[in-house]
């Protein structure tokens, strides 16, 4: 593999590890909103 | 949406065009990086800059909404500065046969850059949660703006040129036509990335800040 391919490669995973990571803490968000006491 | 679809098609139309059209830079080993090293270079000093203007904002104002914007600013500005930093190195591998040089002074001031903007983190955590972290954190992130010009005019200021600058020398363009349109359309991509990135960020903390208060 030629070393500019390499570098693509880093930055497409680099963005894929983030965009995962930003998906859990999303869920996580979501279940907390669920898990709010409600006032009605 | 429209800002991560946008950068999408133009990061990836750009680095296939890259990739495709141009190949590799004459002259360069490995010179099809430039097409992603610099762009990504180029936004993480602009998410920087723009995370020091929040600061300064939020001095200037005292408006803590401003303190928020600032930290994701310098959060993924400092993403984009370690894949500066590892995207330069896979080109200075291929370039120089190494994978740093420490004579090299831009190589030197961005690594300064970075760990300074590192250590931000460890700043601002161990605080506790307030406006006197805010202004605190604020002041750093001003400081570290000063470093910005530094590292970018590092590389002209040297007597010695290792790291190679193929885009403006002497205030004319060393790249033209179509490779300085194909990394045009990098540099859009890039920057799209990092606002949708920056964007992003910032909603999940405010909402994730506008659940602490509601608890």
């Amino acid at each position: 593999m030629s070393y500019t391919w390499a570098a693509y490669l880093v930055v497409l995973v680099a963005v894929l590890v983030w965009v995962g990571i930003i998906a859990l803490k999303l869920r996580r968000l979501e279940r907390d909103v669920r898990e709010l006491p409600r006032h009605d | 949406m429209p800002l991560a679809f946008a950068a999408l098609v133009l990061l990836g139309g750009g680095l296939g065009l890259a990739l495709l059209w141009i190949g590799e830079l004459e002259g360069f080993a490995a010179g099809g990086i430039f097409f992603v090293h610099v762009p990504v270079a180029l936004s993480a000093y602009a998410l920087l800059v723009w995370g020091a203007w929040k600061a300064l904002r939020l001095l200037w104002t005292r408006d803590e909404r401003y303190d928020l914007e600032s930290y994701t600013g310098i959060h993924v500005g400092l993403i984009f500065a370690l894949l500066t930093l590892v995207t330069g190195s896979i080109w200075a591998r291929a370039e120089w046969g190494v994978w740093w040089d420490w004579r090299d002074r831009q190589l030197v001031t961005f690594l300064i850059l970075f760990l300074f903007y590192s250590a931000y983190f460890m700043l601002r955590y161990s605080l506790e949660q307030g406006p006197a972290r805010a202004r605190i954190s604020a002041v750093y992130a001003l400081f570290g703006v000063v470093l910005i010009p530094v590292s970018f005019l590092a590389v002209r200021l040297a007597e010695q040129f290792l790291h190679r600058t193929p885009l403006i020398r002497a205030g004319r363009p060393d790249i033209e036509g179509t490779v300085l349109g194909v990394f045009g359309v990098c540099f859009a991509g890039a920057l799209a990335l990092a606002a949708s990135m920056y964007a992003i960020e910032l909603a999940g903390k405010r909402l994730d800040a506008r659940l602490q208060e509601a608890r």
